[in-house]
């Protein structure tokens, strides 16, 4: 099991640290894989897409998302490659999945961006989105819970991964969040969503590891997480959000 | 005639501010926004029309505003200067109006030598819209209250917009996102307090995550990026930017005495050992020296200082004694200062962990600033169990385990009287409870746990 890890230091914006480290520890821990490899790559590393089952990138600030899509731009191709035509796996939270968008709108100016997906993303609203989330995923209906703190908008997003039930969406007030192709997931989502998910780790984990592999792990893989994940949804679900 | 408008205008807000305050003090309320927020809806640029002290210093950062602020006040008191402060810590624009007009003469002069303001980092750009602090210290922007600030970079633009160029900036030299400041109005009327790297500085908390590693100017990475508050020199070789000379410098540090060391010469003892105390001491005495205060006044009041803010709790169990860290929940370097404290205490102890309600003022459920807390330090010998415990106690543990604790340590018990019942069951040298001020009361109030000092705020 080998996961590239992209940008650990520069797109970790609260708590995204968390996701890998959940991942691999927990993969190891119920015996599911031999071995997990996680191989941190950022600024300055020479990238490659090749021979991973999972990538993954979290969110940045706005200042830094622009240097992580500066340092992939010349690894267009290949990460195109690696997404689209071999279907790796991949997940991209927070603000990471607009690198690869169509394009960033941002009030000083509008930047190009990897192209691997048709939505476009516009910062010019100074307003910044920070709150609890409630979604319904649309791969298999499970609910998402979460924290959402953003600048700006997706627009053009033509398959959304999940349901808003109440909190943050692609656009301001609108019914959807997130993006999914394949086996490529984003979501605006900050933080350790994969330990805060249970059923999104699972999901997950059938693209990584494969249907029938997932199958034979027991419905509940850690009690610990299932727990906290329903504090979480009794809280959300309790109201009173201050937005 | 648009004097005398103006004379009526400022005795009516001081009189309606005052009386708000009395009317408020008499029904028991703390209310030290309303009175001012009153007065500014009757009188929007109030703050413009009062004459404030020769001197006012502004104080803002992530963290430690208020224990710095009551620092300097308390060394200008010592030095007989007559001092105004917002005492009762309400730092937006409402905050700030309460206890500069309360302290006014109805023909709104302020009744003192100083003006300490602690102002909020965020709400900062709208006080010193009407007027100009005239030494402005800038302590550190942190990961902080994610439900209302966004990220640090916005917290540095808003900081960023309240500078005026009338202001001196007395600014954090090892914190490179306060340091760019500097940078921006040329590095004029700007000095620097910082750490000196030259001597042995005890061992540093490294932190999970490293803001610094990039350079705040130009982005790309920078050579031995400061972690997060703690020393550290950092130097981009792309564009130049650089940790600053400092004027004020803290030469020697030592968390297991509590001792401080500054400029070589000045020795002053600190009641909590950890560097965030270090660095605010360090902060009230470049401000107090840069005003004129004499080193040896400085010295003596900061020896020993006594916090009137509850930072540590001293309680009292049936078998055991302990300290509570008041630390803040969303703030993952405030509970890195407290891991810090349970680190350097050699003795045997248990140590109880309390997230119950994340925020006071936003309703959120996100714990995902446990990530950005190195609970990793706390994997120690000494540290022989620990308890987690109030609603989040579950996400607690994930986190836990992922630090490594060894599971026949952890505890998790999610009422809190009974948490700390089960702790008491275990005699050991001593015991800490790691909570936020929003949640503290709830341990405070047990009926078997007696507060012994700590109790006044």
């Amino acid at each position: 099991m080998k996961i590239l890890y992209l940008f650990h230091d520069l797109m970790n914006l609260y708590g995204d640290n968390g996701n890998i480290r959940y991942l691999s520890w927990i993969l190891q821990e119920k015996n599911l894989v031999p071995e997990v490899i996680v191989d941190m790559k950022s600024v300055g590393d020479e990238l490659s897409f090749d021979g991973y089952d999972l990538i993954y990138c979290g969110a940045g600030t706005e200042s830094r998302r622009m240097i992580a899509l500066e340092y992939l731009r010349p690894y267009k191709e290949q990460l195109k490659k690696a997404i689209l035509e071999k279907g790796t796996p991949a997940l991209f939270t927070g603000n990471s999945w607009t690198i690869l968008g169509r394009s960033i709108r941002e009030p000083s100016g509008t930047t190009e961006g990897l192209g691997l997906f048709d939505y476009d993303t516009d910062e010019t609203n100074e307003q910044r989105i920070v709150q609890d989330s409630l979604f319904t995923s649309f791969i298999d209906g499970k609910q998402i819970v979460g924290f959402v703190n953003k600048k700006g908008e997706i627009k053009n997003v033509t398959s959304p991964l999940f349901r808003v039930e109440t909190g943050s969406a692609n656009v301001l007030g609108g019914p959807t969040e997130g993006f999914y192709s394949g086996n490529f997931f984003a979501t605006y989502l900050t933080g350790p969503l994969l330990v805060k998910n249970p059923p999104f780790l699972r999901m997950l984990l059938t693209r990584v590891l494969g249907t029938d592999a997932v199958s034979a792990i027991p419905d509940i893989l850690d009690p610990e997480t299932e727990k906290a994940y329903e504090t979480t949804l009794r809280k959300i679900k309790s109201g009173n959000l201050p937005y | 005639m648009n004097a005398l408008i103006d004379k009526i205008k400022v005795m009516l807000a001081v009189a309606v501010c005052k009386g708000a305050t009395a009317v408020s003090r008499l029904l028991g309320h703390g209310g030290s926004s309303k009175p001012g927020e009153l007065a500014l809806k009757l009188v929007p640029d109030i703050l413009e029309k009062i004459h404030l002290p020769e001197t006012v210093i502004a104080v803002t950062g992530s963290n430690g505003k208020t224990s710095t602020v009551e620092m300097i006040t308390s060394v200008l008191r010592s030095a007989g200067k007559k001092t105004a402060w917002n005492k009762e810590g309400s730092n937006q624009i409402e905050g700030v109006a309460t206890f500069l007009l309360n302290k006014c003469t109805f023909s709104g002069r302020v009744k003192a030598q100083v003006a300490v303001i602690e102002t909020d980092e965020r709400y900062a750009r709208l006080t010193f819209q009407y007027f100009r602090p005239t030494h402005y210290l800038i302590m550190n922007l942190y990961r902080d209250q994610l439900t209302r600030n966004g990220h640090p970079e916005d917290v540095y633009k808003a900081i960023r917009d309240s500078i005026y160029p009338e202001s001196q900036l007395i600014l954090n030299a090892d914190e490179p996102l306060v340091s760019k400041l500097g940078v921006e109005r040329g590095q004029k009327n700007v000095l620097y307090y910082g750490a000196s790297f030259s001597e042995d500085m005890g061992s540093v908390n490294p932190g999970i995550y490293d803001d610094a590693a990039f350079c705040p100017v130009c982005g790309k990475r920078m050579s031995n990026g400061s972690q997060q508050g703690h020393p550290g020199m950092y130097h981009c070789d792309a564009c130049g930017f650089a940790r600053p000379n400092t004027q004020w410098t803290m030469t020697g540090m030592d968390l297991c005495t509590n001792r401080l060391s500054i400029n070589g010469t000045c020795r002053i003892r600190l009641e909590l050992g950890n560097t965030a105390q270090c660095y605010n001491t360090l902060a009230a005495f470049a401000v107090t020296s840069q005003v004129g205060i004499d080193p040896d006044t400085i010295v003596n009041t900061l020896n020993d200082f006594h916090s009137h803010m509850e930072r540590a709790v001293q309680y009292q169990l049936s078998n055991n004694s302990g300290t509570a860290l008041i630390s803040k929940h969303e703030n993952s370097v405030s509970y890195d200062q407290s891991i810090q404290v349970i680190r350097d205490d050699q003795r045997d102890c248990q140590v109880m962990i309390i997230v119950d309600a994340i925020s006071r003022k936003y309703n959120t459920s996100d714990t995902s600033w446990l990530w950005d807390i190195d609970f990793e330090e706390l994997n120690l010998p000494h540290v022989k169990r620990i308890f987690l415990s109030g609603t989040y106690c579950h996400d607690l543990t994930v986190r836990m385990r992922l630090a490594g604790i060894p599971r026949e340590k952890i505890i998790v018990i999610e009422s809190i009287q009974e948490a700390v019942r089960q702790m008491d069951l275990v005699h050991e040298e001593t015991s800490y409870v790691m909570t936020c001020f929003s949640d503290i009361q709830k341990f405070k109030t047990l009926s078997h746990v007696r507060v012994v000092s700590g109790e006044c705020t």
